[in-house]
């Protein structure tokens, strides 16, 4: 049997930072494609202007999908992400789960509110209906409410749960509790998922919960840019492969890399090293005599008791080697990006969402590995840029632009002919409009030289 | 929620320094449309070596297209408004005076220049541009429909430094300070600009047609004034 393949359909958020109302669909979103090519969608816009907040709630729907709760910062992170003017965030996401011919959709949305100096997570619901091969109409798994003894809606489905054991009750309850004080998804945290795996009798729930969980857990990767970010991503390196053995395809593993020392399996330690040399290769075309290579520590006992490896990833310049944990953080990023970039080129249920994927990331290059991946890439990348050569590189319906409009934040263009280039009618739009929404809040460049001469002056009578 | 694009009201000017004495209270005044500057870093209309009697509107064309670029389309673009320095063009041949200096020195009443004939040529060449260029109505940028662009061109006389600081002969090197200095002098002040351009010390007709004849007088090319608040008039 083959792997789950997840994808994320559309997300919609209304009430983050200046984001009333946002949402982006994938560029295949209504077309169910057995034969989808690399889902590429690039997000657009001033500074300030919401691009960041997108790559946020995708944050958030692995922390809380993936009931990450390891992270100091979540709590916080979430609560500045909270629109000031309102009390509550909203999440909605769409996901399309494929197991051979098998093709669901999936619908999980929740609320957050900010609780005295607290986060909550209300209002889960989580949905789905069957495409293929039978036709499911759409069906509610699991509602929650702020009420906690109801546990969860539909009834039925406590009661199917319940009558199968009467333990199930006490779990559930216990879960619903402690998913409240510790701010978790009642739906994903494991407690429940346990329940829920055992005790449905429709296999499709529980295999919709555990597939989501899944792909939050191990698939979907965010890079955010920011220090606060929920999972320190600065600290790993996901890394995705797949190989070959005689003519069949074995399933693809994923698994994290630490900045410092990592214990491996003879196995893994053989495909690591592999990986590490291809990426090496790339590395040294973004960074001029930048090598990666591993240096090894020698054999160790692993947890089960086998032998392993002791390594870490170092980079070698000029025939110096140096921990990766030391180099600086643009470097660290572009490693980060870059793996995770080769794991979604070659796995399509892999989703990697990169805040500024420009950045430290020389533009011609941009270039050049957008469209490699656009053009022979399996997974998802869903990112944020201000460099506009993407523009000229990716398709229109995978290109977002932010507007100045809170209610509508996120658009694509319309009216684009085929010999348009998508930054030159960019750029145009910015100086004239004419696409439904606005997309640039006014600067005024002749003020800009005026404005610098006022601070200057300003700044002349301070010294 | 806008659907249809702005436009722009494009300024052809000679040097950096129109753009900047003049770009950031023209995009008060031209607030419902956008204002762009296309600067030639010279004058086309003394360019004699490059530019003829006949080729002289499609070089404007390629400037046109140039500031195009693959961004802009002609009918983005509502009118050309061209700026020129007069540099004493339509005063006659014998106010040109020979004197050794590295420089064109220009008085009330006569130009002095060691190089009198390349002056003479050029005031011919000039002057015969310019009547061309008063008299055109637009620029055919396309053959397609809003392919041709509104023109109309209005004189700095004898200069721009001349009109907005008296100083018909001013230093190279002190020409951005002082367009900076006229910007901020009339920063959000409108009306203080268009009163300016409107004095009968600048504005010596209210037709533009007889204001570019007033100029063909005399030494009149050499004198302060300028007709650009013909073209402002609109907006007030």
């Amino acid at each position: 049997m083959d792997k789950t393949i997840v994808k994320i359909n559309k997300v919609n958020v209304k009430n983050i930072k200046n984001v009333k109302n946002g949402e982006i669909l994938s560029p295949f979103y209504n077309l169910n494609n057995l034969e989808q090519e690399s889902e590429i969608i690039g997000i657009y816009g001033q500074n300030g202007s919401g691009k960041t907040a997108l790559v946020n709630s995708l944050n958030i729907l692995k922390c809380i999908m993936g009931n990450l709760k390891d992270n100091e910062s979540f709590k916080d992170e979430v609560f500045h992400l909270i629109n000031k003017e309102s009390n509550f965030s909203w999440f909605s996401y769409e996901f399309s789960l494929r197991k051979d011919d098998e093709l669901y959709e999936a619908f999980y949305e929740f609320k957050i509110e900010k609780d005295v100096d607290d986060i909550r997570i209300f209002d889960e619901k989580l949905s789905f209906r069957g495409l293929s091969p039978n036709k499911i109409n759409k069906l509610t798994i699991i509602e929650t409410t702020k009420d906690l003894d109801s546990i969860f809606l539909p009834k039925t489905r406590l009661e199917n749960l319940i009558s199968k054991k009467k333990n199930y009750r006490t779990d559930l309850i216990v879960s619903r509790k402690m998913a409240e004080k510790e701010n978790e998804s009642f739906i994903f945290r494991k407690d429940s998922i346990d329940v829920f795996i055992k005790g449905f009798d429709n296999k499709n729930f529980s295999f919709i919960i555990e597939e989501l969980h899944n792909f939050a857990r191990m698939n979907l990767f965010v890079i955010l840019n920011d220090h606060h970010s929920l999972i320190h991503v600065n600290m790993l390196l996901p890394l995705s492969f797949r190989y070959q053995s005689d003519e069949k395809t074995l399933a693809a593993g994923d698994f994290p890399i630490r900045f410092g020392k990592n214990n491996f399996e003879k196995k893994e330690f053989d495909l690591f090293k592999g990986i590490i040399n291809q990426m090496s290769k790339l590395i040294h075309a973004i960074i001029p005599d930048m090598f990666l290579e591993l240096k090894q520590y020698g054999e160790v006992i692993l947890e089960n008791g086998n032998t392993g490896y002791s390594v870490e990833l170092m980079s070698k310049r000029n025939g110096i080697l140096i921990p990766i944990k030391y180099e600086s953080d643009g470097i660290k990023k572009i490693i980060s990006i870059l793996s995770s970039l080769i794991a979604m080129y070659n796995n399509e249920t892999i989703c990697v969402a990169v805040d500024e994927l420009d950045a430290g990331i020389f533009e011609y290059l941009l270039g050049e590995i957008l469209k490699v991946i656009k053009d022979t890439g399996k997974g998802q990348l869903i990112f944020t840029s201000h460099n506009l050569r993407p523009l000229e590189v990716l398709n229109k319906e995978s290109i977002y632009f932010t507007t100045t409009n809170p209610e509508n934040r996120y658009i694509n263009f319309s009216n684009i002919k085929s010999n348009n280039n998508l930054r030159d009618v960019y750029l145009r739009t910015i100086d004239l409009g004419g696409q439904k929404e606005c997309v640039y809040k006014e600067t005024n460049e002749f003020d800009i030289g005026r404005a610098f001469r006022m601070a200057g002056k300003l700044y002349e009578k301070q010294s | 929620m806008k659907n249809n694009p702005n436009k722009i009201v494009l300024f052809i000017v000679e040097g950096v320094s129109e753009e900047i004495a003049l770009g950031p209270i023209l995009s008060k005044i031209i607030s419902s449309n956008v204002i762009k500057f296309k600067v030639l870093n010279g004058d086309i209309t003394s360019d004699y070596y490059n530019v003829t009697k006949q080729n002289v509107l499609s070089k404007i064309k390629d400037h046109v297209k140039n500031f195009m670029g693959n961004i802009f389309r002609a009918e983005d673009i509502l009118e050309i408004i061209h700026i020129v320095d007069l540099d004493g063009a339509f005063v006659h041949e014998s106010k040109i005076v020979y004197k050794d200096i590295d420089s064109v020195y220009y008085n009330d009443t006569t130009i002095e220049t060691k190089h009198v004939y390349e002056i003479k040529k050029r005031n011919a060449f000039k002057s015969s541009v310019l009547n061309i260029l008063t008299t055109t109505k637009s620029i055919k940028i396309s053959r397609k429909k809003g392919g041709e662009i509104p023109y109309k061109l209005f004189y700095m006389s004898c200069n721009l430094d001349h009109v907005i600081h008296s100083e018909r002969n001013s230093l190279h090197s002190l020409k951005k300070s002082k367009a900076i200095e006229f910007a901020d002098k009339y920063f959000e002040e409108e009306i203080k600009f268009y009163n300016f351009l409107r004095s009968s010390d600048i504005l010596k007709d209210e037709n533009y047609t007889d204001s570019w004849l007033y100029i063909q007088s005399d030494s009149k090319s050499l004198s302060r004034c300028s007709n650009l608040a013909l073209y402002l008039d609109k907006y007030f």
